[in-house]
């Protein structure tokens, strides 16, 4: 591996193992107040500094990181099943079905995600209940973002299934009888998991993005409860005078970003292939 | 040229059935909404409440609203503002359309620009420090989400260094930040696509032959290699001006610029049902031309495409 996956590599699994410590031993660190100490630039005290509130950055940032990550994971997993499944059902049945799924498809692929994630988002979080709390946000973030990301799963899932429909072993699978549930799993499915698996990784750092893009403009997690889109809208506010408490969220957002890019990069290159 | 118009006269029929069911799922997706306009107003006297309903025809059925909402839109006339009644959607889009577009074009210049030159010194200077630079300097733009990218240069420039201007597009100087928030993702994904494109080609024969020729390196890359590795980036053309025009929302709200996506984000917050309708529209329709029109133009460049049609 290269030295940059090294350090990539270094700082998930030190995010990961913070934030996990954060949720189960120090849960209260992030809401404590100190009113003698507002506003204190990162230090000595105060390793990232305090918001306006007394509470410190530090364990903020990781009570915030939970959100993010847990986003981070969930919406690839919905982009996957609902993209396969229509890749699927598309690629097998053929016919109007897939024509009409394809348009469907296209569609949505062509109208700009922002705007796409937004609107869904709105939608969901009206319909939603209100007292469901962190629940509801993390709920609304993950079906505004994964249902508008998973058109470009199913296009490939679609064009794989129908490519591996002709194979031979496929065809002698139909001749014996086996049904197509059943010939799906067992010969298709094995066959592109890995492209899916690949297809549906590369959406987690995309989803950590949103998900801050979101809680920014409103429509994520709200004020109480904390993410790293809250934080940096929260630090927003105070750029000019303030601004370690919009620059640090905000920089942790991009080099989580970035070493999801990294390791994804390293996994996603055939071993086989250019470079190497 | 029967071609051509055949492919234009497709094209249009096509894009004329996208934007009908996007007119119709996004009008749909409103009236599913629980929740009217005048629901909050408690105060209101039954018959003010009867009157407001039949001014904003709620009290008709629904595909009722939907014919005269599609009349009214082909007329030109999009609407008025539901919690700024006095302000039309149309004339809002006016308004903003100038300063996203004019951000938007930009930053697709730049975008074009920069990518070209990245892509090409990294392979005129291949397997070298160059190259490897490139590589990293492409994965840290892709993955640099506007919402640290704008702060940083608001402060580094603006409150540090205090150089450039951070709000509002009014002279050409105070075009420099917004643009460079907005292009560097999309710079990352251009030289990435063109810089594969382009090493793909640079294995080909042709290339051989040229520098056989006794042919300068740089010459065989701009005249020959790149002719033919435009493909796959015009083809990505189309999604990159769609998501200049529609990403510059957080620029827009970052650097107050009163273009389209600030007015939208201010119609979700306040749900300005009208002005999102609105808003979602123009976009769709926006982006659906500018698709088919690089889809038309891919195709008619391409003579491997041509045949196939």
């Amino acid at each position: 591996m290269k030295k940059t996956t090294w350090v990539a590599v270094t700082y998930l699994a030190l995010l990961i193992s913070f934030t996990v410590v954060q949720l189960f031993f120090f849960a209260h660190k992030s809401i404590e107040q100190n009113v003698d100490a507002i506003l204190v630039s990162p230090g000595a005290a105060y390793w990232f500094g305090t918001d306006s509130l007394g509470r410190s950055l530090f364990w903020r940032l990781f009570a915030g990181a939970q959100v993010s990550l847990i986003v981070g994971v969930l919406c690839p997993i919905i982009i996957l099943v609902v993209g396969s499944i229509v890749g699927f059902i598309s690629g097998w049945w053929g016919g109007w079905m897939d024509r009409l799924l394809m348009r469907f498809c296209d569609l949505l692929i062509a109208l700009p995600s922002f705007l796409l994630v937004s609107v869904f988002a709105l939608v969901c979080s009206v319909i939603l209940p209100e007292q469901w709390g962190t629940f509801k946000a993390i709920l609304v973030l993950c079906l505004g973002i994964a249902g508008t990301h998973w058109m470009v799963l199913a296009r490939v899932a679609r064009s794989q299934v129908v490519q591996l429909k002709e194979r031979p072993y496929v065809e002698a699978a139909e001749a014996l009888g086996g049904n197509a549930g059943h010939i799906v799993w067992t010969h298709v499915v094995p066959n592109l998991k890995r492209t899916l698996f690949v297809l549906a990784c590369l959406q987690i750092p995309t989803s950590i993005m949103y998900e801050s893009f979101m809680s920014f403009i409103g429509l994520g997690v709200q004020a109480p409860q904390t993410s790293w889109g809250i934080l940096i809208k929260e630090g927003w506010q105070s750029l000019a005078t303030f601004p370690h408490l919009i620059l640090i969220p905000s920089a942790f957002l991009f080099l989580t970003i970035w070493s999801f890019h990294i390791v994804l990069d390293e996994v996603s290159t055939d071993p086989r292939g250019r470079g190497n | 040229m029967i071609f051509v118009g055949r492919l234009v006269l497709f094209k249009i029929i096509e894009l004329a059935g996208s934007l009908i069911i996007l007119i119709a799922a996004s009008f749909l997706l409103l009236k599913l909404l629980p929740g009217g306009p005048f629901h909050d107003d408690t105060a209101l006297h039954p018959l003010v409440r009867q009157n407001l309903l039949m001014q904003w025809q709620i009290d008709q059925s629904w595909y009722e609203q939907f014919f005269s909402y599609l009349k009214a839109l082909l007329k030109g006339d999009w609407g008025v503002s539901m919690t700024r009644p006095d302000q039309k959607v149309s004339s809002l889009i006016g308004a903003g359309v100038y300063q996203t577009l004019s951000l938007g074009v930009i930053s697709l210049v730049v975008t074009i620009i920069g990518s070209f030159a990245l892509s090409i010194t990294a392979l005129r200077y291949r397997e070298s420090r160059v190259e490897a630079l490139i590589d990293q300097f492409v994965l840290a733009a892709i993955s640099l989400p506007s919402l640290f990218w704008g702060p940083f240069l608001i402060f580094f420039f603006g409150f540090y260094l205090n150089w450039l201007p951070i709000a509002f597009l009014q002279t050409p100087a105070s075009f420099i930040l917004p643009v460079l928030t907005l292009c560097f993702r999309p710079l990352g994904t251009m030289t990435r696509i063109l810089k594969r494109s382009l090493e793909e080609n640079i294995l080909e024969d042709y290339v051989r032959t040229a520098e056989a020729k006794g042919l300068e390196p740089s010459r065989i890359l701009i005249y020959h290699v790149l002719r033919n590795s435009l493909i796959p980036f015009l083809a990505y053309l189309g999604p990159l001006t769609a998501g200049l025009f529609s990403g510059s929302f957080l620029v827009e709200i970052l650097y107050s610029i009163p273009g389209l996506g600030s007015e939208f984000a201010q119609a979700l917050s306040e749900r300005d049902y009208t002005v999102i309708l609105g808003l979602t529209l123009f976009y769709g329709i926006l982006l659906v031309v500018i698709n088919g029109i690089c889809d038309i133009v891919m195709k008619w460049s391409d003579p491997r495409i041509k045949g196939v049609l």
